[in-house]
């Protein structure tokens, strides 16, 4: 009788605990697609004014050269004294 | 006896006088200046005062010239990886600038002021050396954009129907050159001053190319240009002269007839018809239409007299060109 008693409540707590199991059950995310990002070109620049722009380049590139050549002047030291 | 007494002493005194004025010279040798020694009384506070105003004017000067450096790095559009390894290195010289500098402020006398001086003549060799390669970098970095923004110029002569040979053969010598200093650059060579100064040579003959072909680039007022970037497909027609680079299939119909594949350039003349698959740059300056097909971007005005408009595809675009 008792082995019919712990069998029947056996029985019941893994019917309720499979319900329960069930019941919490949540639907299984669905994947996400991220969509694959794009590149994106690179912006073309075009000068308005080509003669403007020959210009700009040149004073950048006087500007390299004053650069270097004052790092020149500023090896020529002497450190004796 | 008194002729030889005599004798004796003036040959002691003769002795001994350049003895006592050399003594009396090194007296305060290693003692620090003090206020109460007159200014000026001492040719050796003097020199002292000289030579610490004199290395600190100079090391100013040094900050003040990585600080430029500094400047033309971040403005530059370098990648920001090369951009940052070059900041952080800017900011290790100027830490042993800031050594120097205490390393003099701190001389109290003309012997710790001499000391310091070999310290600082010592630190100088690196220091020197790293900023010289810094110089170096940045102006391989921007001589490369600007030898770039050239050959973009040649483009848009090119494609408005000018000569463009003896640019392009500038610009190529001037790159060859730059190739060469960056490959020492890159293997650890030393690059010599005259190396860059061959390199303005260069680019300053390719300036001068350039500027000739901008007094002759007038386009007409009712044509367009576009300067269009595709990968994918594209199609061209109307009247125009059009150059086209790239790496793909190119068939052209009309004035000018092309069938190519592979990595062309080419100008098309004339009445144009043209269709490519592939990689390219195009240049145009005329009247007609132009449809891409893929990704890319572009800049076009419709007639000269407007601004440039700009954008980006990742499908399809159409431009049409000419008043």
């Amino acid at each position: 009788m008792r082995a019919l008693i712990f069998l029947f409540l056996g029985l019941t707590l893994l019917i309720l605990g499979c319900a329960q199991q069930g019941g919490e059950q949540t639907p299984k995310p669905t994947p996400t697609q991220t969509p694959t990002p794009t590149p994106t070109p690179e912006q073309i620049t075009v000068s308005e004014n080509v003669s403007e722009e020959i210009e700009s380049l040149e004073k950048e590139f006087q500007e390299l050269e004053k650069l270097l050549s004052e790092l020149d002047s500023l090896e020529n030291v002497s450190f004796e004294i | 006896m008194k002729w030889t007494t005599l004798l004796i002493a003036l040959s002691l005194a003769l002795v001994m006088s350049p003895m006592v004025a050399v003594a009396q010279k090194g007296e305060g040798q290693g003692k620090p200046f003090n206020a109460t020694t007159p200014p000026g009384s001492n040719v050796r506070e003097k020199i002292f005062n000289e030579n610490k105003e004199r290395i600190m004017n100079w090391v100013q000067n040094c900050e003040k010239w990585m600080e430029r450096l500094r400047e033309r790095v971040n403005a530059s559009n370098m990648n920001e990886d090369t951009k940052l390894r070059m900041q952080e290195r800017i900011s290790t010289v100027e830490q042993r600038m800031e050594q120097i500098k205490s390393q003099v402020a701190n001389a109290k006398d003309y012997d710790e002021l001499r000391s310091a001086m070999k310290e600082v003549s010592k630190a100088w060799v690196n220091t020197s050396k790293e900023m010289r390669k810094l110089a170096y970098e940045n102006t391989i970095e921007r001589a490369k954009v600007i030898i770039g923004k050239l050959n973009e110029l040649a483009d848009r002569f090119e494609s408005a129907g000018l000569d463009v040979t003896n640019l392009r053969s500038a610009i190529d010598e001037a790159s060859n050159t730059l190739g060469e200093i960056e490959r020492k650059i890159d293997s650890g060579q030393q690059v010599t001053l005259q190396e860059f100064k061959e390199l303005k040579l260069d680019i300053e003959k390719a300036f001068a190319e350039a500027k000739k072909l901008a007094k002759e680039y007038k386009p007409a007022p009712d044509i367009g240009i576009v300067r269009a970037k595709v990968d994918g497909s594209f199609e061209l027609n109307g009247n125009m002269v059009a150059l086209i680079k790239g790496n793909g299939t190119l068939n052209a119909t009309g004035d000018s007839v092309a069938n190519a594949k592979g990595t062309l350039a080419m100008v098309l003349r004339g009445n144009v018809s043209a269709k490519g698959e592939g990689d390219f740059m195009i240049v145009i300056h005329g009247k007609g239409t132009l449809s891409m097909n893929g990704t890319g971007s572009y800049a076009y005005k419709k007639c000269v007299n407007e601004k440039f408009v700009t954008g980006n595809f990742t499908d399809s675009v159409t431009i049409t060109f000419g008043c």
